[in-house]
């Protein structure tokens, strides 16, 4: 266990290694060498000299060796920014307003604050998006998958199975354009999109605005969880223990659900947890079809204005997101699955 | 010095198999059988004539181009209504200028306020979807059989590097990195099919890594590596052929994915250039100030195509996997 333990400590390790890595040569070298992209340049105003330019690089901290840029944005997400990057970047600000200044994630160039409070300020959006939508993928999949598999070749299965194709098929922005058109614009049943917080006074309307959203973002998930599901409780009515199970004279509702479902919807634990993680690192298309100011539209925004940190700093988050939701569900499965835990 | 035939030395054939009890049924291969279930698979039928109708319609482009006398890519005034300056309905923009070689209807209406042929963005639209998932799609295959292949059969050091990149692609949060390498690299066609095929091809490998690694035990391949054959062709000619199923299955899905993924990056504006036609991009196109409402067509011409489009190829790689493997599971 401890071995194992380890080597996924090691597999996070190397996955954001990889990702930092390739997202830092990408915003580094590679855009360094397209001059005409080079955000010294595009942050130095209209025509810049070319000593401003040099200014600017400096300012940016993209005069220093490749090697050494790489290490000091390493440092800075492991211990935070060094002494020398805050007298650089804040030099006559306050311990305070020099953390507003900058984070571990960096400065973002467009809008001159720290990259961390950027996502923080995102991140409930995002959050309440992928919550919501776990809700509704798992208590439609689940109860469907398990239906369809016992009943297989049924006209319940059949209708299951082609929902299941056609909803892989459909991507999210055009079926959410098509539900905002006809619930939102014919029938005026929800918001037309954005983002309310939430509250525990009155929650209604943090959800009222999510529904739609959460409900477009839930449908490829639930095609493939129904998949999942089914796929699962087929293999396991076919095992052994159920045939045990019912040969004691266990009730079939009894071996549905305390035999056969308790080991097929282990896997669905699994990718569940992956796919949040997954998730929380913005769902671009969704939120940029319903206009929820979450990561995944910071991230398109970041893109789009060639801001480096910002840009690196949000695809490193949902990197690391996707590190810690591997472990937590390998953690979560050992305690789950005994034989796991046990061997 | 003629022989009678009766007296030639044994007959060659006598080596070959005989049929047993006089009654004899054709041999079929694999890939006949497979053809025999497939052809019972009514969905899969119906997904492989849309795809040919689909082929052929992309085929068409320049026909549609001259015969409603709209170039792709061009402005037509008669596109846009002249009072609301929304882009005219189906069968719309007619402008009673009937002369050979004018303005004819916009049998589709406008694709956007530019007043572009819908029939002719869509029909080159369907050239560039079909382009990138069959370009991307090969190079996904062709990386990932390598990848499987050199993973599963040398296991070892190579296996585990191999493993490793491809638990660090999986891992990656794809779309984004997709929109950063597209705003570096000013998108063209080939950064979105080199994005699609980077971050696909790490799902094919995976499978193909554990079918070698079971294939690679087996005696045929033991008895291969003593008859003196050497690697490359013990992979060529006795471990390659039982993937090639498994490849076309993919494939299929493959194509889907990538028209899909595609669609996403220039539905989002990070994907091609603006004079290549493209289902997302049109689709983004009815969203700025609510144009789908007052004109739902905009988005749902090219949406429904691209729906079906993804369902077919999605269809027919649940048919060929079914057809391939009929004792398998139904799903998986």
């Amino acid at each position: 266990m401890l071995r194992y333990t380890i080597r996924r400590l090691l597999w996070g390790a190397l996955v954001i290694l990889g990702v930092s890595l390739s997202v830092f040569v990408l915003f580094g070298p590679v855009l360094r060498a397209r001059s005409d992209l080079s955000p010294a340049r595009l942050y130095a105003g209209k025509n810049p000299s070319a000593a401003e330019i040099v200014q600017v690089e400096k300012n940016l901290g993209l005069d220093k060796p490749v090697m050494q840029q790489y290490g000091d944005m390493m440092y800075r997400l492991v211990l935070g920014p060094s002494d020398a990057e805050k007298k650089r970047l804040c030099p006559n600000a306050s311990e305070d307003r020099c953390r507003e200044l900058v984070g571990r994630l960096g400065r973002s160039y467009a809008k001159q604050r720290s990259v961390d409070l950027l996502i923080w300020d995102r991140i409930g959006a995002t959050a309440s998006l992928t919550m919501v939508a776990g809700v509704i993928w798992m208590s439609v999949s689940i109860p469907v998958g398990i239906i369809s598999a016992i009943r297989p070749r049924s006209w319940f299965d059949r209708t299951t199975v082609t929902g299941v194709l056609v909803a892989q098929s459909l991507p999210v922005y055009y079926f959410g354009l098509l539900a905002l058109y006809f619930f939102t614009y014919k029938l005026h049943l929800f918001p037309q999109g954005g983002y309310v917080k939430f509250s525990f006074s009155n929650p209604w309307p943090w959800l009222w605005h999510l529904i739609l959203p959460a409900t477009t973002l839930s449908l490829t998930f639930m095609a493939l969880y129904v998949r999942i599901v089914r796929g699962g409780m087929m293999d396991a009515m076919g095992e052994d223990y159920v045939r045990t199970a019912r040969a004691k004279g266990a009730s079939e509702r009894r071996t549905v659900f305390r035999h056969a479902m308790r080991n097929a919807l282990l896997p669905v634990v699994t990718i569940f947890g992956l796919d949040l993680g997954l998730l929380l690192g913005g769902a671009i298309l969704t939120e940029a079809t319903f206009g929820l100011q979450g990561l995944g539209q910071l991230s398109v925004s970041a893109a789009s204005s060639l801001d480096v940190p910002l840009t690196s700093g949000v695809v490193l988050f949902a990197a690391i997101l996707i590190v810690v939701a591997n472990i937590v569900v390998d953690v979560a499965y050992a305690f789950i699955d005994p034989r796991i835990r046990l061997s | 010095m003629s022989m009678p035939p009766a007296m030639s030395p044994i007959p060659v054939d006598v080596l070959a198999p005989r049929e047993v009890g006089g009654h004899s049924a054709p041999t079929r291969g694999p890939w006949a059988l497979m053809w025999r279930r497939l052809r019972r698979d009514k969905a899969a039928l119906a997904s492989v004539a849309f795809i040919i109708l689909l082929f052929s319609f992309a085929a068409a482009a320049p026909l549609f181009e001259s015969w409603t006398n709209h170039p792709q890519n061009t402005s037509n005034v008669a596109g846009s209504d002249d009072v609301t300056l929304l882009p005219v309905g189906p069968l719309g923009g007619c402008d009673g200028v009937t002369d050979v070689g004018k303005d004819t209807c916009f049998i589709l209406g406008a694709s956007n306020v530019s007043g572009h042929d819908m029939l002719v963005q869509l029909s080159y639209g369907a050239r560039t979807s079909l382009f990138i998932g069959v370009v991307s799609t090969a190079i996904t295959v062709a990386v990932a059989l390598v990848m499987g292949l050199l993973a599963g059969y040398s296991g070892g050091f190579t296996d585990g590097v191999i493993s490793r990149l491809m638990d660090v692609v999986a891992a990656f949060p794809f779309l984004l990195f997709a929109i950063a390498v597209s705003t570096v690299f000013r998108s063209n066609v080939w950064t979105v099919i080199f994005v699609i095929a980077a971050f696909s091809w790490f799902y094919p490998a995976r499978l193909f890594r554990a079918e070698v690694l079971s294939l690679r035990e087996r005696e045929f391949v033991s008895a291969a590596r003593m008859l003196g054959a050497s690697t490359p062709r013990i992979l060529r000619k006795h471990i390659f052929p039982h993937l090639v199923g498994a490849t076309v299955v993919y494939a299929s899905l493959s194509i889907a994915g990538a028209i899909l993924f595609e669609a996403a990056l220039s539905y989002l504006g990070f994907g091609l250039p603006a004079d290549i036609p493209s289902w997302g991009r049109m689709i983004s196109q009815a969203v700025p100030g609510g144009l789908y409402r007052n004109a739902p067509y905009l988005m749902i011409f090219p949406g429904t195509l691209l729906v079906l489009t993804a369902l077919a190829f999605n269809m027919l790689g649940d048919g060929l996997r079914d057809a391939l493997d009929p004792k398998g599971n139904v799903d998986r």
